[in-house]
Order: structure tokens, then C-alpha cells, then sequence
């Protein structure tokens, strides 16, 4: 299923366990100890270079794509330019796999921008090659990048996906389709997390814990354009005005950051925090407009005094930790952490006797044993 | 498991309080940013009323107020990196240095304070920021003086979306940024020997880095090709150097990507220049484009593991 063998993802998951410490000067002869026995499998580089791998591979796609065309004779016919795409398509899925199996890319901005591609090169060709509606269109995206997820575990995938498909119900499934189509993608990855699940059980949430949170952060943001009255009448180009949806989209425009704040706060998670700061802003911008847009600049005073104070309030406030959140700079804590359980886990294995028990048998019989 | 990995994973799901330090300072740099902001469009609109008088009046006694504010928190002077104890001072400061700007370009606006010396209105307040700058040690402060002593030269640097600064250069300023980013480069050097303020060091180096390639670009497109192309090979080599020393990805990414536009640029020349069909060309610049673009990816996993060693 996916694309990197067990003991690669095995030594992954042990260093998604201790982070960052690889990059702490400190860690020393804790460190190289360490990465003797557990190497790094994958090639991921920092994020400069990702980013600048990635645009490189996106462009070096489109010159192979403007290559086939010439040679095709720069034929502008629909069936052509899907066809070119289609074959595109499979060259970037061919060198996606060589970059993961053989060159054992993980985000390195190469894989991630192959990925993009099909992405995006696939539905663009059904489009144009196969002629297929716009519902099945977005559902071959989104179903193109739930695949490539769960074979790369890429987390960017992961937030493609969760957009394709979102994009593929607000947009025209709504007024077109029924719900049921949808049932495709999120079956394939229902089915695939359980499949893995039983194989790793262990391994793939840790594996999938940044693909996870991305999924976590697309969703409620999602969430948060389909709550927003604003976005979504204007990404609809028409206003709901004096009817029970526009009232249902006002009300969650601003009940859904509160309601999120306070669910963050309650379960102590960073997710919802960030997304209800995020949606707070939406819900500014949304009360500007519905006010009138005569006094922007009022609006942005007032706006800006108001996060000031809070801010201000908040970072007084949370001195001493309160709620299980704090306001600290926490940088040298976490070396410390990191330190602690890379110390302990260069540590001598140090097998603890086993305690004197009575019996031995394991089936019962003389002896009384204490299993059975 | 082994008692160890036991012992690794109650730690790891052992949790300590979640900081929310990066969250709010980026929350507080917004409020800074929108009140601003909004408070400068709303003395804008209300010039030749009455009310500007007084919009001045209080948009001058923020800023006052701020600095004034820092002059009391502020620890003593030092010539290293200051830790401030409080932590609304970056941002007071912040507001204080946005305020003076608007207020100054307000009074030149209305009451024309500085008259026709434009380069007055751009000359004062640079000099303040800079003396806030280094007198509150503050880096975003030092970086708005930077930006004021490019344009009080001619070059304009505008702010765009995430804090990307386009630079617009036109012909007759290439030299005059050049001279800066040599000028700036050297501020960057000295800074670092006499160990003055090291901190401030990157600023000044980044803003030189951008501004000598931008600089020579803007004259290998529309003046002299020779002349310029060397004295690009040879901002390459120095930064290039530095980067190296440094063991920064990022700057010889950059330094890497401006020697990728001036390749690409000369060889497009050079394809113009010559004969060939229509379709030769084409193919010949993919198959450059292909090449240099794998070259390039090779020379930056390259680099990257070399810095990293």
C-alpha cells in the first residue's frame, strides 16, 4: 500500500517521536549515537530548498508538456492537448514513484510537486479528452489526490484531497449531484486507513499524524468558508438576503469562532485556537461589510485597537498557565525536552528480572500457573 | 517495548501546557499593523476639515507617547542583542516608529513643513528610525530606516503581500544601487568586526544582497551586457562566499536563482542572434530550460548537503 517499506517508515516514526532535535547543537554524542542506530530513511530537505525543488519540478513538468505539444505539432485541438496531458499525467506518476522507491524522496518538494501535477494533469484531461462534467471532474481530483496520500503519506495530499472534494461539494454538487457520489474518495480512504490499520496499528497514526493535522486545519477552515455568509454569497454571486439561510449563515459567521475558541480551550487543543483566531478575522471582515463599506478605515482602527488590548490582556493574563495554555516563549524548554528523551533513548537497554512467579505451566495443570 | 520506549512515550504524550507565544505576538503584530493603518487612511480623509488638526495633533501623540513609553521601559544601552523583560515593547516601539511616518508625511502632505526639499521628507524621518533603531534595538524598526534610506537615495522599495519587498528600479538609478548595496554590505561587515549591534548584521546584508543583483540585472537588461555580466560573476562570488561561511541555504539560494536569470538571459540573447527557424529555437530553448532546471535542482540538493556537513 505504501510506497516505502516498513523498517524506512519504522525509523521515520522514531524520529517523528523526538522532533527536532537533530537540528539542536546540543544534542552532540546523544545525537550521533542516536542516528547510528535509527538513520533518517527519506530525503527532506529544509524548507528553502523544498520550495525551491518544488517550483523547479512544477516548471520542468510544464517544458516536458510544451515538448510533447511541438511535437505533436502544436495542435491546439481539445482531444490533443488531453491526450498530451494524459500522457504528462503518467510520466509525472512514473518519476513519482522512482522519486519515492528508489530515490526515497518524503516531502521533498520533488514527490510533492509530481504530485500536484497529476493532480491537477489528470482532471484537466478527463476534461478535455474524455469530456467529463464538472462534478466528476472535481471527484477525479479529489479522488487522484486521496490515492497519492495514502500511498506518499504526504500531508500537503492530504490538504489537496480535503480541498478537492470540499470545492467539489460547495460548488456544484449542491445544485447538481446528490451526496452519494461522494462517497468514492472518502470510501477509498476510509477503506485504506482501516486496511493500514490493521496492518500497522501501531505505526500509522504517528506516520499520519502530520497528514492528520493538515486534514484537521482544511476541514475547519473549510468549515469556516461554508459558515462565512461573506464567501460563500460571493463565491456563489448572488446575495442571500431576507431569507432563513442568509439569518443561518450570519448566526454561524459568528457563533462558529466562539463555539471553536471555546471547544480548543476545553479539549486543550492548538487546532481550533488557530483556526477560531483565523475565522475571528473573517468575522470582522464580514461585519464590515454587512455594516456598509463607507468607513473602512474606521473599521480598521477600530478593529486593530480592539486585537491590541485583547492581546495585550491575553499575554498578562496567561503569565501563569491557566487552562493548560500559557503565554511563555517555550524554545529553550523544548531543547530540553528534546534532549531528555534522546538521552533517555540512547540509554543502555537494561533488562528489569522478571519477578518470581509460581507455576510455569501455561495451560493450567501442577504448578498453578499464573497466566491461565 | 522496551522500558525505555515506554519511558520516551509517556513523555512525548505527557503534556505540558501549550504556549500560545508565537500566536499572540502574530496576533499583536496585526493590531499593530491594522490600527495603523487605519488610523493614517482616516487622517487622510480627514484633511482640510477642521477635525485634522486635532487627527494630527493625537496620530503625533502616539508616537510620542510610544517612544516615550520605551525611553522608560527600555533596559540600558547595550552594544549586543538587549532581551527586553517586557513583552509589548517590540510592538509599542513598532506602533510609535508607524505613527511618526504617518504624522510626518501627513504635515509634508497638508502644511508642506519641509516645502519643495523632498529629500528633507525622506532624510528626517530615516534618521530617526535609525537612531530608534539601534537606541531600542529594533530590528523591524532598522528595517523601515533601510527601506527610508533607499528611497531618500531614489530607489523605491514597496511592501507587498507577506512582507515581500519589491524593489522598483529604473535605469538611471542602477548605479545609485549598487553604491547602496556596497554601502550597506560594508555597515553589514563592520558591524560584525567591531561587534556592534551583530544583530543588525543580516538586515543589512539581506537588503544589500537583493539590491546589488536587482541593481546589476536592471543593467544587463538596458545597458551594458559585458560590463554587467561580470559584475554580476563577481556579487556571485562574494555572496556566494559569505553564504558559504555563514552556512546559509537560503542566501545561496537567492544567490543561485539571480545567476540563473542572468544565464538564462544571456542565452536567450545568444538564440536571437543566430539564424536558425522558428521551431529550432524552440526546441533548443525547452531542451536549455529542461537541462539548466535539472542542473539547478542538482546544484541545490548539492549545496544543501554540503552546508549541512
Amino acid at each position: 500500500m505504501i510506497a516505502y517499506s516498513s523498517s524506512d517508515i519504522a525509523n521515520f516514526v522514531v524520529h517523528l517521536e523526538v522532533g527536532k532535535a537533530g537540528e539542536q547543537a546540543e544534542a552532540g554524542e546523544e545525537w550521533s549515537t542516536f542516528i547510528k542506530e535509527h538513520p533518517y530513511p527519506f530525503y527532506s530537505p529544509a524548507s528553502f530548498i523544498r520550495l525551491g525543488l518544488f517550483f523547479l519540478t512544477v516548471f520542468m513538468v510544464l517544458l516536458v508538456f510544451i515538448f510533447l505539444w511541438l511535437l505533436a505539432g502544436s495542435s491546439g485541438s481539445d482531444s490533443t492537448l488531453g491526450m498530451l496531458l494524459l500522457i504528462t499525467g503518467v510520466f509525472s506518476m512514473l518519476a513519482s514513484e522512482y522519486f519515492a522507491q528508489k530515490r526515497k524522496h518524503f516531502q521533498s518538494g520533488i514527490d510533492e510537486a509530481l504530485h500536484c501535477c497529476i493532480v491537477v494533469l489528470y482532471p484537466a484531461s478527463a476534461y478535455l479528452f474524455f469530456n467529463f462534467p464538472g462534478w466528476l471532474i472535481f471527484l477525479s481530483g479529489a479522488a487522484t489526490a486521496t490515492w497519492l496520500y495514502l500511498r506518499f503519506l504526504s500531508a500537503l495530499q492530504a490538504g489537496v484531497a480535503v480541498t478537492c472534494l470540499f470545492f467539489s461539494i460547495s460548488l456544484s454538487a449542491v445544485y447538481v449531484m446528490p451526496a452519494f457520489v461522494y462517497a468514492l474518495p472518502v470510501g477509498m480512504l476510509a477503506a485504506a486507513l482501516y486496511h493500514l490499520l490493521k496492518i500497522h496499528i501501531s505505526r500509522v497514526p504517528v506516520v499520519y499524524l502530520q497528514g492528520t493535522l493538515m486534514v484537521r486545519y482544511c476541514l475547519l477552515i473549510a468549515a469556516i468558508f461554508y459558515s462565512n455568509f461573506t464567501c460563500v454569497s460571493m463565491a456563489n454571486g448572488f446575495e442571500l438576503v431576507d431569507s432563513f439561510i442568509s439569518v443561518t449563515y450570519k448566526v454561524t459567521t459568528f457563533l462558529f469562532p466562539v463555539l471553536l475558541l471555546i471547544y480548543g480551550i476545553a479539549r486543550k487543543d492548538i487546532v481550533p485556537v488557530h483556526v477560531a483566531t483565523v475565522s475571528v478575522l473573517f468575522a470582522f471582515y464580514t461585519a464590515y461589510l454587512f455594516t456598509g463599506a463607507s468607513q473602512p478605515f474606521v473599521w480598521l482602527t477600530v478593529c486593530g485597537g480592539a486585537v491590541i488590548i485583547v492581546c495585550v490582556m491575553l499575554m498578562k493574563w496567561l503569565r501563569t498557565s491557566r487552562r493548560g495554555f500559557v503565554y511563555r516563549n517555550t524554545k529553550d524548554d523544548e531543547t530540553q525536552k528534546w534532549l531528555e528523551i534522546l538521552i533517555s533513548a540512547n540509554a543502555p537497554q537494561t533488562k528489569s528480572p522478571a519477578a518470581d512467579v509460581f507455576g510455569g505451566g501455561d495451560f493450567g495443570g501442577g504448578g498453578a500457573s499464573g497466566n491461565f | 517495548m522496551t522500558e525505555s520506549n515506554k519511558e520516551l512515550e509517556s513523555r512525548t504524550i505527557s503534556s505540558p501546557p501549550i504556549s500560545l507565544y508565537n500566536e499572540l505576538r502574530l496576533l499583536l503584530l496585526a493590531g499593530v499593523i491594522f490600527f495603523s493603518t487605519g488610523i493614517g487612511g482616516l487622517l487622510y480623509e480627514s484633511r482640510g476639515n477642521v477635525a485634522h488638526i486635532i487627527a494630527v495633533a493625537a496620530v503625533s501623540g502616539i508616537s510620542l507617547g510610544c517612544f516615550i513609553y520605551g525611553y522608560r521601559a527600555k533596559s540600558t544601552f547595550s552594544a549586543r542583542r538587549v532581551q527586553e523583560k517586557n513583552n509589548v515593547f517590540d510592538f509599542v516601539i513598532l506602533l510609535g516608529a508607524l505613527t511618526m511616518l504617518t504624522a510626518i508625511a501627513y504635515l509634508q502632505f497638508q502644511f508642506d513643513i519641509f516645502g519643495n526639499r523632498y529629500g528633507l521628507a525622506t532624510f528626517i524621518p530615516m534618521c530617526i528610525l535609525f537612531f530608534a533603531a539601534y537606541y531600542y534595538d529594533h530590528s523591524g524598526v532598522l528595517g523601515m530606516a533601510i527601506t527610508n534610506l533607499a528611497a531618500w537615495s531614489g530607489i523605491v522599495a514597496t511592501p507587498r503581500t507577506f512582507g515581500i519587498i519589491q524593489w522598483e528600479m529604473s535605469v538611471e538609478l542602477v548605479s545609485t544601487g549598487i553604491a547602496l548595496a556596497v554601502l550597506l554590505e560594508l555597515i553589514s561587515r563592520v558591524s560584525v568586526i567591531r561587534q556592534f549591534k551583530t544583530h543588525f548584521s543580516p538586515a543589512y546584508h539581506w537588503t544589500a544582497l537583493n539590491l546589488a543583483f536587482i541593481a546589476a540585472l536592471t543593467g544587463l537588461f538596458n545597458l551594458n551586457v559585458f560590463l554587467f555580466t561580470a559584475l554580476i560573476i563577481l556579487f556571485a562570488f562574494y555572496f556566494y562566499r559569505r553564504a558559504r561561511a555563514e552556512k546559509s541555504f537560503a542566501q545561496v539560494l537567492l544567490t543561485l536563482f539571480y545567476l540563473y536569470i542572468t544565464c538564462a538571459y544571456l542565452f536567450m540573447e545568444m538564440i536571437n542572434k543566430t539564424n536558425l527557424s522558428g521551431l529550432s529555437v524552440s526546441y533548443i530553448t525547452i531542451f536549455y530550460f529542461l537541462v539548466t532546471a535539472i542542473v539547478f535542482a542538482f546544484l541545490l540538493i548539492h549545496h544543501n548537503k554540503l552546508l549541512r556537513k
